[in-house]
């Protein structure tokens, strides 16, 4: 008999989760990582500490940009960036050491170490104490992603640093260079601008947020600059010289080349699925052009193992590698475990928050699928105004002949929370007149979603 | 009291199934002996009857896998069933109203505005609370019994898209726009193109996936190929355009041609005994009988019952099972008996006009006839070698080549072409 049923190699979103699905449908279950504290990128570097801080540095904005339409005065405002980055790591410490308890719960035994997949139900494990070889009657590959790296501006992790060293920083920088305007950029870029830093953020393509539907891109990007982030769209790094204190960008554009100088450079251009360098090759995976495991319904090349999260093709999310996780360790338990790829809901925790799930009216007229559009703005919403915060609006596809909704994209105040009725909705194939004809508590944000359904019919109460 | 609704026996060596559709709704009251569910085994897909009369709770939702002896619904037996099955009569369902509608005081002769015929749909009541809104609302305007709509989306709900597809349909099937709902929606579960994916993936049938095993078996197992020949038709029109009449008169069935083809099957079965019998390991198993199966093409899939002792019936009484056999394939009714013990197989690739194929083998028979499009081609005829246009059918005859050689495959299908060119053959056994 194999050491365990079940052997995770990631002990992220996607493999941690997996492992508990795992172990509760009664397979015997390890879990390894070679890092000590469990979470991976999502929790200790990645979704969680960026969200505390995204946090904080909004309070000390409002502090000190919004208080004062609420009448209320701030002398003297402070910013403690130790204790702010103390508090991010508190949460961490917690949420990981949870996982921690989770796996002891589950009864999931957690190996540190290295794991290396040797081939069909093999595993080897290289911790501090040497290596040895592990049996699994599966394994799941879930070790994630890592920064994608400029050639001509490698990371020094000092001046030319990835979203890793962006959460840590223990000064708030002059000028942050910012090269790529996808979730980490922005968010990383608004949490800087927020605590006093010049910002400015280089995108290669003409839009930020690239996944995100056009009209709302724009409308973000608008508000952003309101905040005093810069934008350099359909532009290009073309060179970099880096020195101990600054570092020296070249940007070309349309129209023509410019130099701009930064003492940090964030580069946030993606990210890229962890699979060199850890035999996967050798051990009979086969990897797409783009480096990511080639799956079908997340089976591998080789028999009996999987790969989830990151390195299966798709968005890298961590909400996404869990289900999966989810739905492989169903089907290993002998369960049809699903999952389907077009409610993946998508978020961007700047001020205002984008969120979205499903298609985008640019994807529908490009798969020419008739649809109706039903918009509504926070600033008619009472509790939007309450709030203070007005911009952004909620925007409903519909198809056009059978009302079936297509994809809901919004920005605008707590969206991040918003989206998930409409992934819901979309879930069990609901109509916009489905959401329309569901009551929605007064006053609150989500009449704006409400609102949206009516205007596909075009029958909104408030506009 | 509940009685529990069990899945029955439906024939040796079938444990299990899938439950495909629930022909009734959760909260409908059923009368006995009325159809309920689909059920489709890896052998032949069936409907399923209720025991007892009375309300029905629904357990196992429709495409779920069930097992026989499970329960997937209780009947309510207390409950009074209406006299009719498939339409709940309003009298009878009246006392079944809305919780909701009974205690509040009814104003007298004043019926709600929103329902315009309360007792027609309160058979379905119980579940229009569990739709969603928008198909509520449809289900509402257009008096629908939501029972009777296939639903796509998750377990089986009704989406408003499927209402709206039910609506856009119903006038061709229904035109009356009948209240009652029809007793069982044949339509399958229509892909949703509208969503404008590229793929979609849907779950093989139990009888799709048999049928897939038992195809790829005959192909690997037998040394199978197959042999050809083509017979003039001629005769064999002008027999049944002569006859029709007459023989519909006397005997209530249509003279097809399918008749001539099992009847020459069987003389050619007799003529040539190899290939009526198949292989049983080393030895060989001579079959001294003549069950012949007719392939037979249904929404589920292909299905191939058995004509039982051909040899001992008349035409008339060739065409009367065979219209009996393809009428029960068509309405999910055949049983494995109807499916059991053929000893070779007819199968008719020409009524979707198909002009040379070579079939497959139903195991463990070792012969299959191939019979196909009917054209009229110029053929040499008569001493003179006269050139006419001729009525012709090729005719493939797969044979397991272990068993059967090739000299008596190509008198046995010979025989056949004889038989069928010069029917009297078959009336004076020559």
């Amino acid at each position: 008999m194999a050491d365990y049923d079940l052997v995770v190699i990631g002990g992220g979103p996607g493999g941690y989760v997996a492992a508990i699905r795992a172990a509760q449908l009664g397979l015997r279950t390890a879990l390894i990582d070679d890092n000590p504290v469990l979470g991976g990128t999502c929790l200790r570097v990645g979704c969680i500490p960026s969200k505390a801080l995204l946090e904080s540095s909004e309070l000390y904005w409002q502090a000190g940009h919004g208080f004062g339409d609420h009448g209320i005065g701030v002398g003297g405002l402070e910013l403690d960036l130790e204790r702010m980055m103390a508090r991010k790591d508190a949460i961490v410490e917690q949420l990981t050491g949870g996982i921690g308890m989770l796996m002891k719960k589950n009864k999931v035994e957690v190996i540190a170490g290295r794991g290396r997949l040797l081939g069909t139900g093999k595993v080897e494990v290289t911790g501090t104490d040497g290596s040895r070889e592990l049996s699994a009657g599966h394994v799941i590959l879930a070790m994630g992603s890592v920064p994608v790296e400029l050639p001509n501006l490698p990371f020094d992790g000092r001046r030319v640093i990835s979203s890793t060293e962006a959460l840590e920083l223990d000064k708030v920088p002059k000028r942050l260079l910012v090269v790529g305007a996808g979730a980490i950029g922005l968010e990383m870029g608004s949490v800087w601008a927020r605590l006093g830093a010049e910002v400015t953020v280089v995108e290669l393509l003409p839009q930020i947020v690239p996944f995100a539907d056009r009209q709302l891109a724009q409308a973000l990007q608008r508000e952003l600059e309101g905040q005093g982030l810069a934008f350099k769209l359909s532009s290009r790094v073309t060179g970099a010289k880096v020195t101990s204190r600054t570092v020296t960008v070249t940007v070309q554009s349309e129209d023509g080349s410019e130099t701009l100088k930064a003492d940090r450079v964030l580069v946030a251009v993606g990210r890229r699925p962890n699979t060199r360098g850890q035999g996967l090759e050798e051990a009979g995976v086969e990897l797409d052009e783009r480096g990511f495991v080639r799956v079908d319904s997340y089976r591998t090349s080789v028999d009996d193992v999987w790969a989830i999260g990151d390195l299966a093709p798709g968005p890298m999310l961590a909400h996404k590698a869990s289900e999966e996780g989810v739905a492989v360790a169903e089907r290993i338990a002998g369960q049809p475990g699903a999952f389907d790829a077009s409610t993946v809901p998508n978020v961007v925790y700047t001020s205002p928050e984008l969120a979205t799930v499903g298609r985008t009216e640019e994807e529908l007229k490009q798969a020419e699928i008739p649809y109706r559009t039903g918009r509504f703005h926070f600033r008619a919403n009472g509790r939007a105004k309450a709030l203070g915060e007005e911009a952004g609006m909620v925007k409903v596809l519909a198809h056009r002949d059978t009302d079936r909704i297509l994809g809901v994209h919004m920005l605008g105040p707590r969206v991040s929370e918003l989206i998930a009725e409409a992934v819901v909705a979309m879930e069990f194939a609901a109509s916009s007149e489905d959401l329309a004809r569901i009551i929605h508590a007064h006053p609150t944000l989500s009449e704006v979603v409400h609102e949206a359904a009516l205007a596909v019919d075009r029958r909104a109460i408030h506009s | 009291m509940s009685v529990p609704l069990k899945v029955p026996e439906v024939g040796e060596s079938v444990r299990e199934g899938f439950l495909t559709e629930w022909l009734r709704s959760d909260g409908d009251v059923v009368a006995a002996d009325e159809p309920l569910y689909v059920l489709e085994t890896d052998k032949v897909t069936m409907t399923i009857n209720a025991d007892v009369g009375g309300r029905l709770t629904i357990k196992v939702p429709a495409g779920e896998e069930v097992e026989v002896g499970q329960a997937v619904a209780e009947i309510d037996d207390s409950v009074e069933a209406p006299a009719t099955p498939p339409a709940p009569e309003p009298e009878a369902a009246a006392p079944e109203q809305p919780e909701t509608a009974a205690e509040q005081p009814t104003p007298p002769a004043a019926p709600e505005a929103r329902t315009p015929k309360p007792a027609q749909s309160s058979a379905t009541a119980g579940s229009v609370a569990d739709l969603s809104p928008a198909v509520r609302r449809l289900v509402l305007e257009h008096d629908l019994d939501p029972g009777v709509i296939s639903g796509s989306g998750r377990g089986g709900r009704l989406t408003k898209e499927d209402v709206l597809r039910y609506l856009d349909e119903r006038p061709r099937e229904a035109p009356a726009a009948s209240p009652a709902p029809r007793p069982a929606p044949a339509a399958p579960p229509a892909v949703p193109a509208a969503s404008g994916e590229r793929q979609t993936r849907r779950r093989m049938s139990p009888l799709r996936q048999r049928l897939a095993q038992r195809l790829v078996e005959a192909q690997q197992t037998a040394a199978m190929l197959t042999t050809f020949n083509e017979v003039d038709m001629s005769r064999v029109i002008a027999l049944r355009k002569q006859w029709r009449e007459r023989f519909r008169e006397r005997h209530g069935v249509d003279l097809g041609f399918m008749s001539f083809f099992v009847k020459a099957t069987v003389n050619a079965l007799a003529f040539v005994p190899a290939v009526n019998a198949f292989l049983d390991g080393d030895e060989i198993v001579d079959n001294h009988y003549y069950d012949i199966g007719v392939a037979v093409s249904t929404e589920r899939g292909l299905v191939v019952p058995v004509i039982r002792d051909a040899d001992r019936l008349t035409f008339a009484g060739v065409e009367s099972a065979i219209a009996e056999l393809a009428e029960k394939a068509r309405t999910g009714k055949l049983t494995l008996e109807n499916l059991n013990g053929g000893v070779f197989t007819v199968s008719n690739g020409g009524i979707f006009g198909s002009m040379l194929s070579t079939p497959i083998l139903n195991p463990p028979q070792s012969a299959i006839l191939g019979m196909h499009a009917i054209k009229k081609r110029p053929v040499v005829v008569g001493e003179d070698d006269r050139v006419e246009v001729r009525p012709m059918m090729y005719l493939a005859l797969s044979y397991d080549h272990r068993l059967v050689d090739g000299r008596e495959a190509v008198t046995f299908l010979k025989r056949i072409v004889e038989c069928l060119e010069d029917p009297e053959r078959l009336l004076l056994e020559v």
